[in-house]
């Protein structure tokens, strides 16, 4: 039943979420990417060595990936600009040089 | 807990905030734009000295054709001083590119010797007499090469910063640019892109509807699906991004697009040489169902290279490159960022997002579009523009052979080195062990993507890849 389900289209696209787990909108959700935090790591060398075959056929370098990293928290690849409840980031304001304290929404 | 998770994680993290590539960055911090810097150069310095009279012949040297060893040996020591200079320009241009792009230069001189010295190897073989009577086409040869070397005998994995697959082959794509003229584009790029999106959407639909119903996450199947669909290992990792898949998956759907292109290479010229396709036909074929651009050049430029060599293959080896081109490029990569887009507006809103997630953003369709095309665009309207006054004949007497066919050998180097580091990079040991549903979904989606691939490039819009000429 299941598997058939899987062939349907509510199967395929899934349900409709309701509330704010797709993607919030608060104030401090919006201030905190996942680019801003200390579990995020978007250096294409690292990617290329942790994903296996990536630079086989591929490259850590190209435009496909734009600024995606991964996620060493969740293990999963991530957009710089998602935003997560777990975010714990050291921040880089303006200049590079004021560092914000980690923090978590959840 | 979850602050113990994090200062874990944070621990093997152990990075600082992370570095943007996007905006005017991203014209030195991404190997497209430096694959147009490069290539777009060479083009541009040719369109000079045709200009002047001159040309870039002397340092496009390749081996000439051969039927004894004495002879190679002979053309190779009498043009010693042209290949030391073509290296130069290679080692100094890249080298350039690669410090840009974050890769150390000393790590990227001796790799590229060695990449060099095997690429003049696979080039004369290719260049001797009997080299297709033996199949030892230069594609094929430089990929079985590469994959002994990188899985029997083993390098160490420093050297991979000069086997740059994707850089290689996006240069030789510009490149190629130079040698297709823009009314071509225009006229078979409307068909390209109805025959590949035909294609793509199929493809895609069935291998993740396969995924699903042998119980693969949304995500694995969407990446399997875009990979086979679209650009391969490129899509699997664009893809991966805007749904946020896990590390894990990500290798897998990999692991499955790099047997599958790597099976394609070889399989996909024999059949087409069984069948004695047209150039142009078999090119728009290999276009549609290739998984990846370098994997599918390679194909390519194996059945091209047959073309006068094997009776019974019509066509030119232009045609099949054209073909292939126009398909796999402009039918489509370019469409990357689209299915990025809206695969990450389905994740975002209908697939459980319990960690993570964030607004899609249109913009991300330029983001992740593929820009090494700009340049292979740009290429062919510089050259149309400068050769815009000649006839046909003009053309093919003056300036095809002092304009255009260094270009062309240019090209061909750029993708040995590619096909080269295919083999060099791609190590069977170390790639994630897939397990067998994901094999089976991506491999049913094979079979339609070849099959209907087949019938459009043979039956349907045969007429087209057949009168596929300057």
């Amino acid at each position: 039943m299941m598997r058939l389900n899987a062939l349907s289209l509510r199967g395929w696209l899934g349900r409709r979420k309701a509330g704010p787990t797709a993607f919030s909108t608060s104030k401090v959700e919006r201030s905190a990417t996942c680019g801003s935090c200390r579990h995020f790591n978007n250096d294409p060398g690292r990617l290329e060595r942790e994903i296996k075959g990536l630079a086989a056929l591929s490259s850590a370098r190209a435009s496909v990936r734009a600024d995606d990293g991964i996620c060493a928290l969740h293990d999963r690849l991530a957009g710089r600009r998602f935003r997560c409840h777990h975010h714990s980031g050291i921040a880089t304001l303006s200049r590079g040089s004021t560092r914000e304290r980690c923090f978590a929404t959840s | 807990m979850a602050e113990e998770l994090a200062a874990e994680a944070g621990a093997i993290a152990g990075s600082g905030p992370a570095r943007s590539t996007s905006g005017w960055q991203e014209l030195w911090l991404k190997e497209d734009w430096w694959s147009i810097w490069l290539g777009l150069g060479l083009v541009l310095a040719s369109s000079l000295l045709y200009a002047q009279g001159l040309n870039l012949r002397w340092i496009a040297v390749t081996p000439a054709r051969w039927s004894m060893p004495e002879q190679l040996v002979h053309d190779l020591i009498a043009n010693a001083p042209r290949y030391l200079a073509q290296f130069t320009l290679w080692l100094v241009a890249f080298s350039i590119a690669l410090k840009a792009l974050g890769l150390r230069a000393a790590r990227f001189v001796p790799g590229f010797i060695l990449l060099y010295v095997l690429a003049v190897a696979i080039f004369a073989i290719g260049q001797w007499d009997q080299a297709s009577a033996y199949n030892l086409e230069p594609p094929l040869v430089a990929l079985l090469v590469g994959l002994a070397i990188s899985n029997l005998i083993g390098l160490p994995r420093w050297l991979d910063d000069s086997f740059r697959v994707e850089f290689y082959v996006k240069i030789g794509i510009v490149l190629l640019g130079a040698t297709l003229p823009v009314a071509l584009i225009v006229w078979a790029g409307p068909i390209a892109i109805l025959q590949a999106s035909t294609v793509s959407v199929a493809t895609f639909l069935v291998i993740f509807w396969a995924s699903r119903w042998l119980g693969l996450e949304r995500r694995l199947a969407a990446m399997l699906g875009v990979g086979g669909a679209v650009c391969g290992v490129s899509a699997a990792i664009a893809i991966s991004g805007a749904v946020g898949g896990k590390k894990q998956d990500t290798s897998i759907a990999i692991t499955t697009v790099i047997v599958w292109a790597i099976v394609m290479i070889f399989v996909l010229p024999l059949v087409a040489r069984a069948l004695s396709l047209h150039a142009g036909v078999a090119g728009a074929w290999i276009g549609t169902s290739e998984f990846a651009d370098a994997a599918g050049f390679a194909a390519a430029q194996a059945y091209g290279n047959l073309v006068g060599k094997v009776p019974g293959i019509a066509g030119s080896t232009d045609q099949t490159l054209w073909a292939f081109t126009l398909m796999k490029v402009v039918g489509r990569d370019v469409w990357i960022g689209i299915w990025a887009f809206v695969l990450a507006i389905i994740a975002t809103t209908r697939w459980e997002v319990s960690e993570g997630g964030g607004r899609p953003d249109p913009a991300e369709i330029w983001w992740r579009f593929p820009k090494f095309v700009l340049g292979f665009v740009v290429a062919s309207l510089l050259i149309t523009f400068v050769t815009w006054d000649l006839s046909l004949a003009d053309y093919n007497r003056s300036a095809a052979p002092i304009l255009v066919a260094p270009l062309k050998d240019l090209r061909t180097w750029a993708f040995i080195f590619s096909f080269l580091s295919i083999g060099l990079t791609t190590r069977f040991r170390e790639l994630a062990h897939s397990g067998l549903r994901p094999f089976i979904a991506f491999s049913i989606g094979v079979v339609i993507n070849v099959t209907l691939g087949f019938v459009l490039s043979t039956i349907v819009f045969a007429p087209y890849w057949e009168s596929l000429t300057r």
